[in-house]
Order: structure tokens, then C-alpha cells, then sequence
């Protein structure tokens, strides 16, 4: 039964959350929806709301609890915002609409499709990629693999987790810090470790267990999930999508070309903050660019972006510097292709938490 | 050759290259993939060829490099490779090839290659000692587990000394138990700058040990347990031991020589 109960929180705070979270800020911003687009982006919205109000409670000395509960009321109100809303909205009673839903149903006629080659060959394809990303997930989910780096994050984690005292516990020795010194100056700007800790509180999951072995499934489903969204962008035929990721997970499950690689960092210690960065949030701003110059006319997007920049400076130091670098160079590139100096604009100021957070990681 | 010097700069940037690399095959074919997808694709162009020329021009710029990038990175510049997203360039260029090929027989070839060369030249991120199957759900060495469990029977928040090959696992496990020293001894987290603690950590690693000296110092810091595999005796020197878990003997203070 516990461990049913902890599965339901698990997919509460790391499935549906984020999905509804992503779908408000995508129909907010009056952007295409896409079911993968609201989970990348929801999760993202997460971190950036925790972002804004973790680091100024770090800098505080605050503990971790005041801080797990304004992220849980600023969430609900974001949800019960949402909800309230489209009570209030003319879009037809309940009944009328599942009485034009009903009548929808009886006039679709039942018919086997017929499989052509092509749909078999697509199918096909499709059961590969689920194959493919089912041994990366398994390989994390029942092997281990032991990082040194682990020694810091995963015991700033245990500290907030078990104490509540963000940073101020000296994380090889336990012996508490008048204030975050050495290496523990960075996480004050980027303090993952601690969200970690918010999530094991909320799912009732040691932060190290959830971390190595809960985490990365949904991480890994993230990284390919903003592949797939490059694909949907580049890519009209499903086959071809299919094989662009295919491709891609051959390409990371062999891309161990040294320590340093990015597949090297996304396959084997995806619960880090930077590893997220290489895995996830490279690949997912692109697609983000992309559909920002499909769409360029929609000033949504900016504040998408910045939601987006905001997560990014939660990850690590490397996040603060990496999507700002790159809505700065995909963002001048779009403003000298459409001549238009007011979304250039506009980009910057959705860099703004980079610049913000930039400074203080500097500072530190 | 002085740090901060062109040539420095240079030097930095080769070696950041060379970090990363690997055999540099992959690279090489990420540059190859790009190229490709640069000058036949237009729509890659425009959407993103133009805008990764610009980043690679800021990134990868010794002007920059000192100004900007040693200091923004922290001087881990070798992450700066990352932006090349080889993963999208060459598989999305394979793809393009693929679709452009008309006759059926050859469609496929590209792909074929492709696979070929990631499965020859890049190296499978599960072989070699990368990945043990899990003893816990903490993915963490059992040993680290059994010896904390150990530790927190004996006492609820204990002070202790523990092997380096259980250091880095301890604290992951339980904040309970205090170490004497973990990781930063090494010059991580927070450089240790305590000659004691250098002292008592070079004389564990070491084959000939003073176990006065080690007991002494263990002493002065009130660490009330030691944990070490090896031949360590620490009887005489006023702790006793009190379990074996795995391997390692646990020893604590002598209650007579408790304050």
C-alpha cells in the first residue's frame, strides 16, 4: 500500500502537475498546443516558480519548509486560477457538450484500417524508438552508476531533506555553515539539490532514492520528448521522426566518447542539474526557437521563453550562461531574417532572469 | 607562458578540444553532418544554421575566451562542446539524406552508415565498470548502507572516521552520522585546510600505518568510531571493536577514554 501511495505522488508531482501547468501557460501565451510541449514546459514552469522563490529564502537562511509551502500555494493557485476561469467561460454547459460529443461518436462509422506497407514499416519504426528509450530507462532504473559528484548534491539533498537547512550544512562532514561557503556558493543561485529535497518531501521518497532511481525516468522521457518536438518541427512524416529518434538514441547510447560528452552526462547521471542542461534543455530550447519563428508574430512567446530561462537558472550555473546564450544567437538570427527590432527586443527581456541570476552566480 | 597570453588562449582551447574529443571521429563527423546540412537544406539555413554559426563563432572565439567565457564557465570551458549538439546535427542530416534519396535500394545506406560508424567509433556508455547492478534502491554501494545502519545502531548522530571508499556515500545515505572528513579532503566541495585531518588521511591510505598517530589525532577531534577494511589495530590506542560489517571494522572510544 505505501509503496502504491508513493506511486501516486510520484505521477501526481512529476506527471500530471506539470502537464496542466503547461497547459495554462500555453493557452496564457496563445500557443499551439502540443501534449509534449505542455509537459516540457509545465515541468519547466515548476523550476522557475521554485527558482524565484528558493534563492532569496536560501539567501535568507530560511528553512526548507516555508519554502515547500509557497511553491505548493503558488502552484494550486496557478491551477485553481485556471480552473476558476474556465468555469466562468461561456464555452456551453457540461450537457450540451457531451450531447454534441455523443452525436459525434454515432455518426463515425466503425472500419478496420487497412495497413498499408508504409503505416507497418511506421509502426515499425515506432516500436523501435519505444524499445530503444525502454533499455535506457531500464538500465537506470536496475543499475548503478556511482558518481563522486554525488558526495555534494545528493548530501545538500539529505540535509534540506531530513533538517530542512538549505546550504548551511557542510555536505562531506554535516558540521553546520554560518553561511554557504566554497562550492556551495554556486547551488545558492542554482539550488537543485534543494528541489530535490521538495520533491522527496512531497513524495515521501528518500531525495537519493528519488534522485537515481525515480528521477531519471522522467528525464530521460524529457530529453527525447524535446528530440521529438525538433522532429515534429523539421520532419512532416511520422517515419522519418521515427528514425531521426532512433538515430538519436543509437547516437547516445554509443556517444561515451569521453567524460566529458554530452551523452556521457544524460546516460549516466541524468539527476544532476548540468546533466539536464546537455540532455534536456539544449535540444528543447531549439525546438522552442523553432516554433518561436513559426509563430514569430505571437508575442507569447517571449514570456514562454523567459518561464523557459527562469527553470534554466534553477539547473545549474552552466544553465544561467546556456540559454541565454542561445536565445540571444537563434533570437538575433530571427530579427535580422524578419526585420523586426521589436522582438529583438523583447528577447532580451526574456533573457532578464538570466542577467538577474547571472550576476548574483558571479557575485558568489 | 603566461596565463591569459594568445598563446595560453590557444593552448586552453586545444586542450578543452582534446578533453572532449575522444578519438575525434564524431566530431568530425558532426562537422562533416553540419556542413551538409548548411549548404543543401535551406530551410536549416535559415532557421538554424545561421543562428549555431553565430554561437560558434562567440563560443569557440580566443578573444572571448578570457573575458567571457573563462570566467561566465568557471574555467570548465570544455562544456562549451556541448552547445554543438552533435546528437541532432548528425542524426537530423542522416534523415535529410535519407528523404532526399529517391531510388529505394540506396534510400537506406545513409542510415546503415551512420549506425555503422556511432557503433565503431563511439564507445556503448553501458560496458566497462560504468554501471553495477543496483544492491539498493539508494543506487549507492551497500557496504556505504550497512556500515551507516551499523553506525546509527550503535549511536543517533555518531562522529566518525570511515574509509575513503565509503566517504563519498555516507552522507548520501543519512545526514546523521558526522564525518571527520569526506570528499573535501581531496580538494573538493570545500578544500579541507586542516593539517591534522591531511595528516590522519594520508596515514589510512597508506600500507605502513601509525596507529598511535591515527588514534591520537582521531582523539583530539572526539571521533568516536573508526571505520576501516584494512589491517588497522587501534586496541592499544584506547578504541575497541565492536562489529564487523562487510569487511570493515567498526571501532569506538573506549568508554574510559570518553570525556
Amino acid at each position: 500500500m505505501a509503496y502504491l501511495g508513493k506511486g501516486i505522488l510520484i505521477l501526481i508531482w512529476l506527471a500530471v502537475v506539470p502537464v496542466f501547468l503547461g497547459k495554462i501557460v500555453c493557452e496564457f501565451c496563445k500557443i499551439k498546443k502540443n501534449s509534449i510541449l505542455y509537459y516540457l514546459i509545465g515541468s519547466f514552469t515548476g523550476w522557475a516558480v521554485f527558482e524565484a522563490i528558493a534563492v532569496p529564502a536560501i539567501m535568507m537562511k530560511r528553512k526548507l519548509d516555508p519554502v515547500i509551502l509557497l511553491w505548493c500555494l503558488s502552484i494550486l493557485l496557478i491551477l485553481a486560477g485556471r480552473f476558476i476561469r474556465s468555469l466562468r467561460r461561456k464555452e456551453g454547459r457540461i450537457e450540451e457538450r457531451l450531447s454534441t460529443q455523443i452525436q459525434e461518436v454515432k455518426t463515425v462509422r466503425l472500419r478496420w484500417p487497412r495497413l498499408s506497407e508504409e503505416t507497418v514499416f511506421t509502426k515499425m519504426l515506432g516500436i523501435c524508438v519505444i524499445a530503444l528509450i525502454a533499455v535506457q530507462i531500464y538500465m537506470y532504473v536496475c543499475y548503478a552508476h556511482y558518481d563522486a559528484d554525488d558526495a555534494r548534491y545528493m548530501a545538500n539533498s539529505v540535509s534540506a531533506w531530513n533538517n530542512g537547512t538549505m546550504l548551511l550544512t557542510h555536505p562531506n562532514t554535516g558540521v553546520m555553515l554560518p553561511e554557504p561557503v566554497g562550492e556551495l556558493k554556486k547551488d545558492v543561485v542554482s539550488p537543485w539539490t534543494i528541489w530535490l529535497a521538495l520533491l522527496a518531501r512531497l513524495t515521501c521518497i528518500h531525495p537519493t532514492v528519488l534522485a537515481h532511481t525515480v528521477l531519471p525516468v522522467f528525464l530521460v522521457l524529457m530529453g527525447y520528448g524535446a528530440y521529438l518536438l525538433l522532429a515534429d518541427m523539421l520532419l512532416p512524416e511520422r517515419k522519418y521522426r521515427y528514425l531521426f529518434l532512433i538515430l538519436v538514441c543509437v547516437f547516445e547510447i554509443f556517444g561515451y566518447i569521453s567524460i566529458y560528452a554530452s551523452a556521457t552526462f544524460f546516460l549516466t547521471r541524468i539527476w544532476q542539474g548540468k546533466s539536464i542542461v546537455a540532455g534536456v534543455l539544449l535540444p528543447f530550447m531549439i525546438a522552442l526557437m523553432l516554433q518561436f519563428d513559426a509563430d514569430y508574430d505571437n508575442p507569447g512567446w517571449h514570456l514562454m521563453i523567459g518561464v523557459v530561462n527562469l527553470g534554466a537558472c534553477l539547473l545549474s550555473g552552466v544553465g544561467i550562461v546556456y540559454s541565454a546564450v542561445l536565445v540571444g544567437c537563434f533570437g538575433f538570427s530571427y530579427a535580422l531574417r524578419h526585420r523586426s527590432w521589436r522582438n529583438l527586443f523583447m528577447g532580451v527581456l526574456s533573457c532578464l532572469p538570466n542577467l538577474v541570476f547571472g550576476i548574483l552566480y558571479a557575485a558568489s | 607562458m603566461v596565463q591569459g597570453s594568445f598563446e595560453w588562449i590557444l593552448l586552453q582551447l586545444w586542450v578543452q578540444y582534446a578533453r572532449y574529443k575522444g578519438d575525434g571521429i564524431i566530431l568530425f563527423l558532426f562537422a562533416g553532418c553540419f556542413l551538409y546540412l548548411f549548404l543543401i537544406n535551406r530551410e536549416f539555413r535559415q532557421k538554424i544554421g545561421w543562428a549555431m554559426l553565430l554561437l560558434f563563432v562567440l563560443l569557440f572565439n580566443p578573444f572571448l575566451y578570457m573575458p567571457v567565457w573563462h570566467k561566465l564557465t568557471g574555467g570548465i570551458c570544455w562544456r562549451l562542446y556541448w552547445f554543438l549538439c552533435e546528437a541532432f546535427i548528425c542524426c537530423y542530416a542522416t534523415v535529410d539524406l535519407v528523404k532526399r534519396i529517391q531510388w529505394r535500394m540506396v534510400k537506406w545506406v545513409p542510415v546503415a552508415g551512420m549506425l555503422v560508424i556511432f557503433v565503431l567509433y563511439g564507445t556503448n556508455v553501458y560496458t566497462g565498470a560504468r554501471f553495477l547492478p543496483a544492491q539498493n534502491t539508494y543506487k549507492l554501494p551497500q557496504e556505504a548502507v550497512d556500515v551507516s545502519e551499523a553506525l546509527l545502531a550503535l549511536d543517533d548522530h555518531p562522529k566518525a572516521v570511515v574509509a575513503r571508499n565509503l566517504f563519498n556515500y555516507i552522507r548520501q545515505y543519512t545526514d546523521d552520522i558526522e564525518l571527520l572528513y569526506g570528499r573535501n579532503i581531496q580538494g573538493y566541495t570545500i578544500k579541507e585546510e586542516n593539517e591534522d585531518f591531511k595528516t590522519l588521511y594520508a596515514q589510512l591510505k597508506s600500507v605502513k600505518r601509525d596507529a598511535a598517530l591515527i588514534a591520537t589525532i582521531c582523539d583530539k577531534y572526539d571521533v568516536e568510531y573508526v571505520v576501516h577494511k584494512k589491517n588497522l589495530r587501534l586496541e592499544k590506542y584506547g578504541y575497541e571493536q565492536v562489529e564487523i560489517v562487510d569487511g570493515y571494522r567498526i571501532y569506538q572510544k573506549k568508554e574510559e577514554n570518553k570525556e
